[in-house]
């Protein structure tokens, strides 16, 4: 029953967008959709969710591969090095570039940009699944008579499929949702067409229609991933404690290794970071407005801890129900929470805007509201942490409990609270960062005089303000840091992959 | 008295009927086995005496005390039932001792004193009271679960398969060293196992399970020596079956003379012989002439497939180590001992 309410909670973005579908009608719907305008924004989307899920699933898997089992040196820099670019959200990273260079406008620069910011999402869930994969099935391959490059294609690649789809799925969402990386870099898409619109006209008809065809490539992707993650189960099979796995010695290959290694952490981190303190120090806006500094820092801190246990208090219990009483209603909820990642900040901002005028007047203009639209946004994150964590304590060790005398909440604290705390907070953390750095929804929905880091910032930079810009990104940065450190070391990894 | 009582326990879920009328008493102070192939719904049967799940219709009564039946249901923490799963299930984030004491309340539970004392009962020693379950082989695991399940001082003890993720040679040691813990506390034990051997020489009583109804319950000896029908027999042990007439608990068949327990009132019959009961190289007149097809020899003892040269017959008999025939010779075959009978319809 709660399930099914937080289900609806995050479905207001599609119920607002079918609710306006159907009162325009049939006719118009098709003249607003049917239009060149829309074909090469559909047209455009796609080219750079594809291109950037393919650059992503190479960059993430082939480093993941090098860190997690090869002789590479310096593994443990490169591990934290790798995830650091989820600390620079990726407007972030467009201005460090854009601010240097005009260049990279344009569909090269938005899908190199967009993928150095987001090819960690799909190395996370990689590089903890081949820590994990069983050494004995290669060792067969090998002793089959497979070299190491048909083992990898045919032992290793098949068995990090979950990974790897997951992890593309989430960064094909993360570019639908897209807005201000892509604003800054001049490349429209289906998001920043829809900002434009509703900003030349306020809840004009044609954002609206844009949002639903975006929904529906959001649709579409989710079916898509069902479909290829199929019904195939890839468990360990056997008990016993995992041995090591030996590590592929590189050889002459160290050297170019490290190489590609090291431009890739130089163009994601280095060149955005560079950049950041290049203006911090010589921009001639630069200032350092500290009260201004605190203040908004403070509110940005306050908004991501109240939407990280929001978004948590709504995923628990769906992602009880998926873990523990799998069935076709349950996965239905479960995949219900995914639209909100995938339906840009402001399509869900204004859906909440219309949803509070007409039924919740007293929330409208308040924090309330902001937290709810961070929490719809950002409940898919919290349910891959939170079903990782839920597996973690099978209903096994509840019956054990309940029979050595533990009524249901004895066993909640004992047992299950225990078992899944740290899955638990990994997922508080991811949903602490994004928030901190969410930008779109913020701009709309935050009550008249609330700043946070991510719309002075951007206030800044549509002003060309750069070096006013940079100590709010620096703050932004140095705010998701730690958390960001956190999701390097293998425990916390385990549990948000 | 008995522990545990079940009265036509029935339970299906969805449209497949796990459980199709049960009754069962165990006696206290026993270990008694319900043994059956998986699917037959044994583990079932467990969950429902440890009150995890509630049955569709039935009683369960522990002792005196009605658990659940006639519109009553006592939730597992309050029937002060022990449980050992599969595997164990010890608790992951918790050491051996912090396990061990999870089920004590209070001052027993911070204060460990027991831990020790039970730890012996397993056979363990005291130095893996620190460790943590995955530091543990898989018989410690087991020993662990249960000595955790005896910690709070049980009447019951419900074993759930505990012994199949084990190898075979941890496998008889930590079968033995439960039932010695189990007696020792003077602990009544139901035990599923889908391991024939397992059930016979650990069990005080075993019931046989089949398609969710008990086939037959009764002593090991009892179950293995004269089962209810054709298809314990079979599920029990092996089995070589002869088909022939009874006359006057005597019946003359490919395999010579048979002596029929008593009870069989004559006709045709069909006949249950057991592998030890085949004698090789005996000068009994009764015997036949076989031919030795192979040979599986195992040290203490071996198996001696044969085939009979009158009616071509199959069979496998089971022979001391000490003197193994030789394939492809010829031997006298008899069989010893009785063998029970079962009317041809069934």
């Amino acid at each position: 029953m709660l399930s099914v309410l937080v289900a609806l909670v995050a479905l207001i973005p599609l119920f607002f967008v079918l609710g306006y579908v159907v009162s325009s009608g049939w006719d118009q719907t098709v003249a607003l959709i049917w239009r060149p305008r829309v074909g090469e924004l559909l047209s455009h989307t796609g080219v750079l969710v594809a291109g950037c899920v393919a650059l992503s699933a190479v960059l993430g898997t082939g480093t993941a591969w090098l860190v997690e089992r090869t002789t590479l040196p310096g593994r443990r820099v490169w591990n934290v090095l790798l995830v650091a670019p989820l600390a620079v959200p990726a407007f972030v990273n467009s201005f460090g570039w854009v601010s240097l260079t005009a260049r990279v406008e344009g569909y090269a620069g938005a899908l190199m940009i967009v993928s150095l910011s987001y090819y960690p999402l799909v190395y996370l869930p990689v590089s903890a699944m081949l820590r994990g994969l069983d050494p004995a099935l290669e060792e067969t391959a090998a002793a089959l008579g497979y070299g190491p490059w048909r083992t990898f294609g045919r032992v290793v690649l098949p068995q990090l499929r979950p990974a790897l789809l997951g992890g593309s799925l989430i960064v094909a969402l993360h570019i639908l949702a897209e807005f201000g990386a892509l604003q800054m870099l001049r490349f429209p898409t289906l998001t920043t067409a829809i900002y434009d619109q509703y900003r030349s006209s306020f809840n004009g008809p044609a954002a609206n229609m844009l949002a639903g065809v975006l929904l529906l490539s959001c649709l579409l992707l989710l079916t898509l991933e069902l479909r290829l993650r199929g019904h195939h189960h890839y468990s360990r099979l056997g008990g016993g404690s995992a041995r090591t796995i030996p590590r592929r010695r590189l050889g002459r290959a160290a050297v170019p290794s490290l190489v590609a290694v090291g431009a890739l952490t130089t163009l994601a981190l280095g060149v955005p970071l560079g950049s950041l303190l290049f203006w911090l120090v010589t921009g001639s806006s630069t200032a350092f407005p500290v009260g201004d500094l605190v203040a908004t820092a403070a509110t940005s801190l306050g908004l991501g801890l109240g939407g990280a246990i929001l978004t948590m208090a709504l995923a628990f219990p769906i992602a009880w129900l998926c873990v523990r009483r799998r069935g076709r209603l349950t996965i239905l909820l479960e995949r219900s929470t995914y639209f909100g990642n995938a339906v840009p900040g402001i399509v869900v901002a204004l859906a909440l805007v219309t949803v509070a005028i007409r039924f919740a007047q007293p929330v409208y203009q308040t924090s309330v509201l902001l937290v709810f639209a961070y929490a719809i946004m950002f409940l898919p994150r919290a349910m891959v942490s939170v079903r990782a964590a839920l597996d973690q304590a099978p209903p096994v060790l509840d019956d054990v409990a309940h029979a050595l005398g533990c009524g249901p909440l004895e066993t909640l604290r004992r047992v299950t609270l225990p078992l899944i705390a740290p899955g638990l907070g990994a997922g508080a953390a991811l949903v602490f960062l994004a928030v901190v750095t969410e930008l779109t929804a913020t701009l709309l929905l935050a009550p008249i005089g609330t700043r946070t880091l991510a719309t002075q910032f951007w206030s800044n930079t549509s002003s060309i303000a750069y070096g006013a810009a940079a100590p709010y990104a620096a703050l932004m940065v140095i705010l998701s840091a730690p958390v960001t450190l956190l999701l390097t070391t293998d425990r916390w990894r385990s549990m948000s992959a | 008295m008995t522990a545990v009582t079940v009265r036509n326990l029935t339970k299906a879920f969805g449209s497949s009927e796990v459980l199709r009328g049960i009754d069962l008493m165990v006696p206290e102070e026993g270990v008694t086995a319900i043994l059956g192939p998986s699917g037959c719904g044994k583990t079932t049967l467990l969950r429902l005496i440890a009150g995890f799940d509630a049955p569709d219709s039935g009683e369960i009564l522990l002792g005196e005390q009605l658990v659940c039946g006639n519109g009553r249901f006592v939730a597992p923490q309050h029937r002060r039932v022990g449980y050992v799963p599969q595997e164990g299930a010890l608790f992951p984030h918790l050491d051996v001792g912090d396990n061990i004491t999870f089920g004590l309340l209070g001052r027993a539970r911070r204060g460990g004193h027991r831990v020790e004392e039970l730890l012996a009962l397993v056979g363990l020693d005291s130095v893996v009271r620190q460790r943590f379950p995955h530091q543990l082989s898989g018989g410690q695991q087991q020993r662990v679960a249960l000595a955790r399940a005896l910690a709070p001082g049980p009447s019951l003890i419900l074993l759930d398969e505990p012994f199949s993720s084990l190898d075979a040679g941890l496998r008889e040691g930590t079968g033995r060293a439960v039932v010695a813990a189990l007696k020792a506390t003077h602990t009544t034990a139901v035990l599923v196992t889908h391991d024939q051997s397992e059930a016979l020489s650990l069990a005080d009583q075993v019931a046989v399970m089949r398609d969710g109804t008990l086939a037959q319950v009764g002593t090991p000896h009892e179950v293995y020596r004269a089962p209810a029908d054709l298809g314990v027999a079979e599920f029990v042990g092996a089995a070589v079956v002869v088909d022939a007439d009874v006359v006057d608990g005597s019946a003359s068949s490919d395999l010579g003379r048979l002596h029929v327990t008593a009870g069989y009132d004559g006709g045709r019959a069909r006949l249950l012989v057991r592998p030890e009961q085949i004698e090789l190289g005996g000068s009994s007149p009764a015997g036949v002439e076989a031919r030795v097809v192979e040979v599986s020899y195992f040290g203490h003892d071996a198996a001696v497939h044969l085939q009979v040269l009158a009616s071509g017959r199959l069979l496998t008999a089971r022979v001391s180590g000490r003197s193994v025939p030789v394939p492809d010779t010829l031997v006298q075959v008899s069989v010893t001992g009785q063998v029970a009978a079962y009317s041809p319809e069934v």
